[in-house]
């Protein structure tokens, strides 16, 4: 009986595709909601709502897309390329520290921008390392500026590629033996194994993740202004961030947004065709003796140094002032605890919210391969949503049927802050979950259709206990990315609503730079913690071998 | 650690309960920087000295945004007095009504300038200033004329324009020398001089603490901080024989406030030492009354000249000063 209705396929694809289409729908009521609220709301502000003003504004926004695209590209090629030689070389060999490197990928991503940015200048700066360095070699002083191009690739290349590179890792990680071994037999070697073999495995990886890079990049501008040198570097991004904050022209932040969601689903298609879509596992994702180490030595040496300098020298210089400065009266202090929990708090529930919508975007994709890029597609616009804008539309929405978002208390403050982050945090856990969650299904949906397991009690049976240390580390990386985030906080503030980050700027703007790189040092240890206890918690142990731990 | 789950689960149900903060009598929002909310800026010791005379509650919240969150929130805003919009901003948000008249008598401050607003109230000030590293820069250059048009090894950053009060000071600085279209020359002799623009002034002041600059564009009370807490004379500011921007930060009383009256005794309240004495020390600026000063503020620099735009012509020449700067810094 239950059987037979099992595989009725009209139920089936409704069990399927239901859970998909509530958070893509979700998706798509709020990202619409709020782009109306503020397209509507152009009458009030000081400007009408079109998105040039005149001739010389259109010229403008021309030279502004222009560079927002290219910067964009530039960086996510840089990222790709290093992740691809550093997450090889990472794959290929075994060493001492290896686990530690590993474990540390994450956190760039999550550094705060202010304090990521500093460290980036303690190495590459006018009295960085580097300068420092060949100051010594030369015997005389060098005139180092990198303010420019190299300042925004080095500053976008830092802040991407690590988690780029444990994408290429985990590719590798899903490599069955036996290709190296044939590999082997068939005297496929070097360049050659790398194109013929390695590269149609990892460009899955390489590619999806190039994507997350390219649009991140596209909507960054702190780093940019920071790096650019002057003002003629803006992205879009400033221009939404402006319209808002400067001029209040909500509509004109609307289209601008809505230009930014355009220039993203170009970069989703192009990516889709150059083999960014998001596909299952190939194989075996236990940790595995690695059969690829001849050879090369020299070249992996180099990829290692090259690749670890780049992704973790600042972070290596962040935890250095840190570790200088003062400590003691951050632990004396009641208002640190109150951020400290108010940001886990908020962390714990916009994670948990992330991996609900995107694991119901998940579960369809897999269930329907046909609707697979749909649902990943959906999940990949998040990233540019600006979330200043959203948050701003979110605002006048609920503002027009009559909520406020601040009479009503902190609540829906709380909740905004919540949803936003989670929503932010759905392109990655996509990522995470999708390879291997399409692996299960391709391996076990015959099997749970014979014997009548669908719905939630497959979920449970099937899916909770083979996708734990996946779901662990999208929920960590939901929770450590709300950790680090200000961006929402600002609009939604409450006095009751301290977070670390906004407690890190406040020291910053009152001269106390050498507190806020403490609780910049805490921020990073406390992302460290996280992981290791969501992995506790979830996934049973912390990953033994980062690499291949994804599955 | 089922504990710690409980705990965490208990708070963010405390969080979340709903908590009336609109029209409840006796208490009075205020929307500001979120440094002056902070435990580290004036916020909570203004709050404390007020209470003590108002018999009400004062909520200090960190309103990022100052004229575009009350614009956003129109009528719905909690905010009955609201600190953070600069300058530049005043006459836009005087006219999108959502600010009401102060109805104070204000005489006697000891401003530097000649301030007359129905609306606003200053609350401090303090001279834009080009801050430098005594230990890098040995001879600052003595005026702003020197500082642009002479050549110089040293290199600066300030935030940007768009984006922070500083940097619009700094346009209007520069303004205020070179008038007119003579501007754009003045940034383009100053451009090799700029290491590079960021964000806001947290940034910028970050970068010359950690020493990749050696100036950086702030506040002629910026060493004060340096001198009272570090106990260090390593920053000082460059005294300009031109003259120094008068920055100031002003605050207003909004029009759908609950309770104007007490809106109105707080704009009251900080035109009296109980407010001022606060400043010097919390908010590193001058008072706008004659206050006693930390002994530390005698090593600051005293401009004998002040220069000034008054918020009107600020508000209708910003745009094509921004424009100028943008296309002479390209």
């Amino acid at each position: 009986m239950h059987r037979a209705r099992a595989s009725r396929p009209a139920r089936s694809l409704s069990v399927h595709l239901m859970p998909g289409l509530i958070a893509a729908g979700v998706c798509a009521c709020i990202a619409g909601v709020a782009l109306m609220a503020l397209l509507l709301a152009g009458t009030q502000g000081t400007r009408q709502g079109s998105i040039g003003q005149a001739g010389a504004d259109w010229a403008a926004l021309a030279r502004i897309v222009r560079f927002t695209v290219i910067q964009a590209i530039l960086s996510g090629l840089l990222a790709m390329g290093l992740a691809v030689g550093f997450g090889r070389a990472l794959a290929r060999r075994r060493f001492v520290g290896r686990r530690v490197v590993l474990a540390l990928l994450p956190l760039p991503m999550i550094t705060p921008l202010i304090v990521g940015g500093l460290g980036i200048l303690s190495v590459y700066g006018q009295q960085g390392w580097l300068a420092g360095y060949l100051a010594r070699a030369l015997g005389e002083d060098v005139v180092f500026n990198i303010y420019g191009w190299p300042g925004i690739l080095l500053a976008h290349g830092f802040f991407n590629t690590a988690f780029l590179t444990r994408l290429v890792v985990q590719a590798y990680g899903a490599v069955r033996p036996q290709t190296w071994a044939i590999a082997r037999q068939l005297g496929i070697e070097g360049w050659q194994r790398f194109y013929r073999i390695e590269w149609p495995l990892i460009r899955t990886a390489v590619f999806s993740g190039g994507l997350l890079v390219v649009g991140l990049c596209l909507t960054s501008f702190v780093l940019i202004l920071m790096f650019g040198g002057g003002p003629g570097k803006t992205t879009l991004e400033v221009a939404i961030y402006q319209s808002l904050r400067i001029d209040f022209a909500p509509a004109r932040a609307g289209w601008l947004a809505l230009l930014q969601l355009a220039l993203c689903a170009v970069f989703v298609v192009l990516f889709l065709g150059l083999g960014g879509a998001i596909q299952e596992d190939a194989g075996n994702t236990a940790a595995q003796p690695f059969g690829l180490a001849d050879g090369g030595l020299l070249g992996d040496g180099v990829w290692l140094v090259l690749g670890g300098w780049f992704a973790l020298a600042p972070l290596l210089a962040v935890a250095l002032s840190a570790a200088a400065a003062p400590w003691a009266w951050m632990i004396a202090d009641p208002i640190f605890y109150q951020a400290l929990l108010t940001s886990l708090a908020i962390g714990i529930a916009a994670g948990l919210c992330g991996l609900l919508i995107g694991g119901s975007l998940v579960w369809s994709a897999c269930g329907d391969p046909r609707w697979g890029r749909f649902f990943d597609g959906v999940g990949t616009l998040w990233l540019v949503m600006p979330p200043l804008a959203l948050s701003a539309g979110l605002f006048l929405a609920l503002r027009a049927v009559g909520i406020s978002p601040i009479g009503g208390g902190p609540a829906w403050g709380v909740a905004a802050v919540i949803g936003v982050n989670g929503l932010m945090a759905v392109p990655f856990v996509i990522r995470i979950l999708r390879p291997p969650a399409g692996r299960i299904a391709k391996r076990y949906t015959p099997l749970t259709l014979s014997v009548g397991l669908r719905g939630w009690r497959r979920l449970w049976r099937v899916e909770a206990p083979l996708l734990r240390r996946p779901a662990a580390l999208a929920l960590a990386l939901g929770i450590v990315f709300s950790l680090g985030d200000l961006g929402v906080m600002t609009l939604f503030g409450s006095p009751r609503l301290q977070t670390l980050p906004l407690y890190l700027y406040q020291l910053m703007a009152g001269y106390r730079i050498d507190q806020a790189m403490a609780v910049a040092g805490f921020l990073l240890l406390l992302s460290l913690a996280v992981f290791a206890a969501v992995f506790a918690l979830i996934a049973g142990r912390y990953p033994r071998d980062g690499g291949a731990g994804y599955g | 650690m089922r504990i710690f789950s409980i705990f965490f689960a208990l708070w963010f149900v405390l969080t979340l309960s709903p908590r009336a903060v609109l029209a409840t009598p006796g208490v009075l929002t205020i929307y500001a920087g979120s440094y002056f909310a902070s435990q580290w800026g004036p916020g909570p010791q203004i709050k404390a000295a007020f209470e003590t005379q108002c018999d009400c509650t004062v909520e200090i919240i960190a309103a990022e945004g100052g004229l575009a969150r009350l614009q956003l929130e129109g009528e719905a805003s909690p905010a009955d007095v609201i600190m953070n919009i600069p300058i530049h901003q005043i006459t836009q948000a005087k006219a999108s009504g959502l600010l009401k008249a102060h109805e104070l008598m204000i005489g006697n401050l000891a401003l530097p300038i000649d301030w007359r607003d129905r609306v606003f109230v200053p609350w401090d000030w303090s001279y834009l200033a080009f801050v430098y590293d005594r230990t890098v820069i040995e001879n600052p250059p003595t005026s702003l004329r020197s500082l642009i048009e002479d050549d110089h090894e040293f290199s600066f950053v300030f935030p940007d324009p768009n984006f922070s009060t500083t940097g619009m000071d700094l346009l209007a600085w520069i303004q205020a020398v070179y008038p007119g279209d003579q501007a754009t020359r003045a940034w383009q002799q100053l451009r090799p001089k700029v290491r590079t623009v960021t964000k806001g002034w947290s940034e910028a002041y970050g970068m010359f603490t950690n020493g990749e600059v050696p100036m950086v564009v702030s506040y002629s009370t910026s060493p004060a901080y340096h001198l009272i807490a570090d106990e260090s004379d390593r920053y000082a500011a460059a005294a300009f024989s031109e003259g120094h921007y008068v920055t100031l930060e002003v605050a207003a009383r909004t029009t759908q406030s609950d309770d104007p009256a007490l809106a109105h005794d707080f704009l009251a309240f900080i035109l009296t030492p109980a407010f001022q004495e606060i400043i010097p020390t919390a908010n590193w600026s001058y008072p706008v009354i004659d206050v006693p000063l930390p002994a530390a503020f005698d090593q600051l620099i005293a401009p004998t000249r002040s220069l000034y735009v008054p918020p009107d012509q600020l508000a209708r020449e910003k745009q094509a000063w921004l424009m100028r700067w943008r296309q002479a810094m390209d």
